[in-house]
């Protein structure tokens, strides 16, 4: 689970290649957390599951160390078992974060099995990308809001918008910010599933935390507007 | 069943919604129960803690019926 060292040399350089390139370029932007940055004060006693739509992650795979793991939260993610997760098992090690590799597809309970054990027994708190990680974009699973039921961690929605960006023409559209550009994050309200919850109630969670994370988006591109 | 049997057949029906009575050994978990990977994740979950038990990423995989769950159980 997560050993570098059982990385391909290939794949190990260009996650190191991506990770210089998404801080060089980070770097130059000016980030402004429009609202709920202090709930994220509160959150390294109280393990929560971030959720992020999956075009999000190349700027919050620089926005974790420095606004998350800072703040003394211990942080998991989950990676495919595909040579893209491999990329982005390594670029997460870089940053910090513990990775748990499994997806959707192929060891999918396995991976969520990994994830609650981390989560329960370390006290670690989970990034996970609803939508991922084939989509359909901005479509969330199930798997998220089943993992806040088993372990009773609120799901707490995170979104961001660039003032300027390029649209990569993967399944997800990947956002990067372009170099300059101011960009304001939004950190959404808590949202918790009972553990008693049943498939309607399940269903209902997924449901917020789509609409949870679409308002948060809406409200981070309206903070670069300057609406608010 | 049995006292330990009747303890893995109250996870499997609480979670699939249905009676006790209906499970058969050769039930099958997802074709019969519905229970997809979400619900297998919740499954694995109440079996280890109810049961107090450990199941390994191998076992996980090779549970298809609930005669496979009763099975397991009964090598713990």
């Amino acid at each position: 689970m997560g050993d570098e060292s059982k990385t391909p040399f290939k794949l190990r350089f260009y996650s190191f290649l991506l990770h210089c390139l998404a801080r060089a370029l980070i770097a130059t932007c000016r980030t402004r957390i429009v609202a709920g940055e202090k709930r994220l004060d509160r959150i390294a006693e109280n393990p929560v599951i971030f959720a992020a739509w999956h075009n999000r992650i190349f700027y919050f795979s620089v926005f974790a160390p420095k606004y998350l793991i800072s703040r003394g939260i211990k942080l998991a993610m989950m990676s495919s078992l595909s040579k893209d997760g491999a990329i982005g098992a390594s670029l997460g090690q870089r940053s910090g974060l513990r990775v748990v590799r499994g997806s959707a597809h192929r060891g999918g309970t396995e991976g969520f099995r990994r994830f609650y054990r981390v989560m329960k027994k370390e006290s670690c708190s989970t990034i996970l990308l609803p939508d991922g990680s084939r989509g359909p974009i901005y479509k969330a699973k199930m798997g998220v809001a089943m993992l806040a039921k088993l372990t009773g961690a609120p799901v707490v929605p995170i979104s961001y918008q660039a003032e300027r960006c390029w649209r990569v023409r993967s399944w997800d559209r990947l956002i990067i910010p372009k170099p300059f550009s101011r960009i304001a994050v939004v950190v959404g309200d808590d949202l918790a599933i009972e553990r008693d919850a049943d498939d309607e109630a399940l269903e209902r969670g997924r449901a917020r935390i789509e609409s949870a994370l679409n308002e948060a988006g809406a409200r981070a591109a309206e903070a670069i507007k300057g609406k608010n | 069943m049995d006292d330990k049997n009747d303890k893995v057949l109250a996870v499997i029906s609480q979670l699939a919604n249905v009676e006790k009575d209906t499970l058969k050994p050769e039930t099958e978990l997802v074709a019969n129960l519905g229970i997809d990977s979400p619900k297998a994740l919740q499954l694995l979950v109440d079996l280890e803690e109810t049961l107090d038990i450990e199941i390994t990423d191998e076992e996980a995989a090779k549970l298809e019926t609930v005669g496979d769950i009763l099975e397991l159980y009964a090598s713990k």
